[in-house]
């Protein structure tokens, strides 16, 4: 299978050369994200991130399903990223990478194992019925922070998300079209925001949000999961370059500053869009507000 | 909360210990001939036996790499090793992560530029299941490189420590967990290599306050730098009892 | 990052077609006197099915007599056809209206690989007058360039067709999808000629 391409030599010495100098070759500052770009789909729950040439786009679905039988109460949340040669001609379609595997499950435990969703909340009939909210990751374009891009398009497109009114008259269950009923949104509990720090020269230099050619470069990496409200969701730093726990302290406290600037992008573009939605769709939404009233 | 106090208001944890407090260590250095080094840990009632082989030729041609040699790591949980009697198959999702987070931690401390073109194959056997499992890995995989001469710029070794929120919401650290606290608590996996405490596995999985992670974070390396001096002791035990059976 | 791209949004469907190549074959695939194409269909939300399948062979079809592929013999040419959204406007004929797009974003996104092509064909959808059935029509819009036999001139070169109709019926259809393939093929020279300005920009001058 075509491997993806290595830096050059030249280019290897040029961009360390200049990290050594506290520079980057796209002119950014070492801890600054590229600039991020977020937008919606017509339908809901669609999000489109684009962070510099990354391009991740994350759609969210649900249906009618039985819940586990160990879990009655309970909803259920999926999210399936598969790596295609979309992203890039390395990827294979239809296997598992190693890199892939440990980015399911970066995602998976910054999302769903710190219970973003209320899982609860999507119960219809205990035991018998609940919605599956099934979040879909494509990744478009690969230009490096994957799992940052991925997180974002996730926790975007699970707000921007509505599914449609359900109501319960004894034993019969009534699933309203979006046209009976004004959907729902769900019920989001925190806003997790992942930052991947890349280290370099032995831990004097760590970067946020770096391009494929300085992922491929680094010498160690730590992703910190962390939403507005300082709690840290997930931290993974899988072996790498062994850094001193000064500078992992660090680069907590720049996570927590980079996921409060990010949720809050986020926040303003799902706004909006809301407000884009109330524009076109005017007649339909004014009468939600008067029901609710 | 549970039905059982993790921390008896006299401070004193499930199975009797403090919150620096670590379980029994006892690390076994070349336990079996079969392999070119090997190891087995009991930390508490987590089982863990290891053997390495290695530098070999590489058994796959993807793990040729001519610059440095490369790293492969296999872990199995057997089947009798938890409560429950389950089978982890090899595609299992967290096994391939302990895989590969295994495999870059030690590929960043072995000097693998000396052997180009050859693997360096772990294998790691949990016996017995009782928390701190990554932890006891790290650890057993360190001794078996030992064992097996593999070069190696130092020690990696890991510990667990859990954050405990008392009744009065201050927070108490709590080394090395039991799966009983890491059923409860939100805890870290910590890995450091040699004595300048530089860290080069850090795992969370539960959600806790950023405030916690300093202090859980000093009181995971002082854990660490403590297992440091007991594998050393069991690598010197080693050493000694090798010179006076006439290996040396 | 791929060789190639495009999106292409149609009333409430939008796709993105990506192309590599020509890159390294698997040996498995390997031709030993053309490319191998390899066409990947990805859906918006859920896994791959049979729907995607099905349609992957049709857009094979359509796409692959327009690439010369014995110009890179014993390569890959890796299609990838993201589905970003597509709403089914008539449930019945929801793979049709996709066909169309998809061939339209395809020969796009093959044009701006540089994949050596004989022409473009433009696509379009038209469902019959009383809704029961549904064609898909591609006309080659571009010819060889002048030489002789270089590849198909202007006229049909496709057709998929769904349902019930009889011959009054699709030649019907067939006028409306030729005005309309002409249309979306003025519309997509227009686009080549507007990449090409602004990749070229600095040549023009």
């Amino acid at each position: 299978m075509p491997r993806e391409l290595d830096p050059t030599i030249n280019e290897k010495s040029f961009i360390l050369d200049a990290l050594n100098q506290k520079l980057r070759i796209d002119g950014r500052d070492l801890d600054v994200f590229r600039e991020l770009e977020l937008s919606f789909g017509d339908d809901y729950g669609l999000a489109d991130v684009r962070l510099g040439k990354t391009r991740v786009l994350a759609r969210v679905s649900a249906e009618v399903v039985k819940p586990f039988t160990d879990r009655p109460f309970e909803g259920i949340f999926t999210i399936t990223t598969e790596l295609g040669p979309m992203a890039s001609p390395a990827f294979e379609p239809g296997r598992q990478t190693e890199q892939e595997v440990l980015l399911s499950r970066l995602i998976e435990k910054a999302i769903r194992r710190s219970n973003a969703l209320d899982t609860e909340s999507l119960c219809i009939v205990a035991g018998q019925k609940c919605w599956q909210i099934r979040a879909d990751v494509h990744f478009l374009s690969h230009d490096g922070a994957l799992v940052d891009a991925s997180c974002i398009a996730v926790v975007a497109a699970l707000q921007h998300f509505r599914r449609p009114d359900v109501s319960i008259e004894g034993e019969k269950v009534t699933i309203h079209t979006m046209t009976e009923r004004v959907p729902v949104p769900l019920s989001i509990l925190h806003v997790p925001i992942c930052v991947t720090f890349s280290f370099y020269l032995d831990g004097e230099v760590c970067l946020v949000d770096a391009t494929l050619q300085e992922e491929q470069l680094r010498q160690g990496d730590m992703t910190i999961t962390l939403n507005k409200f300082g709690e840290l969701c997930q931290i993974a730093k899988a072996g790498g370059l062994a850094i001193n726990a000064l500078i992992l302290l660090r680069c907590a406290k720049i996570a927590l500053v980079k996921a409060g600037e990010i949720a809050a992008i986020v926040q303003r573009r799902l706004e909006e869009d809301a407000a884009v939605r109330v524009r076109r769709d005017n007649l339909l939404e004014s009468k939600a507000d008067n029901e609710r009233a | 909360m549970s039905r059982y106090e993790i921390l008896s208001p006299e401070g004193l944890r499930t199975d009797g210990r403090r919150w620096n407090e670590m379980r029994r260590f006892s690390p076994k250095m070349a336990t079996t001939t079969a392999a070119d080094g090997s190891s087995y840990i009991e930390h508490g009632n987590t089982k863990v036996i290891c053997s390495v082989n290695g530098p070999i030729e590489p058994r796959a041609s993807s793990a040729r790499n001519s610059e440095r040699a490369t790293i492969t790591v296999d872990v199995c949980f057997a089947a009798f090793s938890g409560t429950d009697r389950k089978k982890r198959g090899k595609g299992d999702k967290r096994v391939l992560e302990m895989q590969s987070a295994l495999s870059r931690t030690f590929a960043s401390t072995l000097l693998t530029i000396l052997h180009p073109r050859s693997e360096v194959h772990i294998s790691l056997h949990i016996l017995s299941q009782d928390g701190s499992i990554l932890a006891t890995c790290v650890n057993a995989a360190t001794l078996a490189l030992v064992d097996a001469g593999v070069p190696m710029t130092d020690y990696v070794t890991a510990c667990t420590v859990a954050s405990y929120t008392n009744p009065d919401e201050s927070d108490e650290p709590l080394l090395d967990m039991n799966s009983a606290e890491e059923m409860d608590l939100p805890g870290i996996t910590l890995a450091t290599v040699g004595r300048n405490d530089k860290i080069s596995l850090l795992q969370l999985e539960t959600k806790v306050r950023l405030e916690r992670l300093e202090g859980m974070m000093a009181v995971g390396i002082d854990g660490c730098a403590k297992i440091r001096q007991l594998l050393d002791r069991a690598v010197r035990d080693h050493g000694n009892e090798m010179a006076r059976m006439g290996a040396l | 990052m791929a060789d190639g791209s495009a999106q292409y949004t149609d009333g409430p469907t939008t796709l993105l077609a990506s192309i590599n190549g020509p890159i390294e074959v698997k040996p498995r695939d390997e031709i030993p006197l053309e490319a191998f194409l390899e066409i990947t269909i990805r859906p918006s939300a859920g896994v791959t099915s049979v729907r995607e399948k099905h349609l992957e062979a049709l857009l094979r079809s359509a796409v692959s007599p327009l690439i010369i592929r014995t110009i890179n013999p014993r390569t890959l040419f890796q299609i990838t056809l993201q589905i970003i959204q597509h709403e089914q406007v008539s449930a019945a004929h929801a793979l049709h209206t996709l066909l169309a797009s998809a061939i339209v974003v395809v020969v796009l996104a093959l044009v701006d690989a540089g994949v050596p092509m004989k022409g473009m064909l433009a696509a379009a959808f038209v469902e019959g007058a009383d809704g029961s059935a549904a064609h898909v029509f591609g006309y080659a819009i571009t010819g060889g360039g002048g030489r002789e036999g270089g590849g198909p001139k202007e006229g049909l070169v496709f057709v998929e067709s769904d349902g019930v109709f009889d011959e009054k019926g699709f030649v019907e259809a067939s006028e409306v999808g030729r005005k309309k393939c002409l249309e979306v093929g003025e519309l997509m020279k227009g686009w080549v000629r507007e990449k090409i300005g602004r990749d070229m920009k600095y040549r023009l001058k």
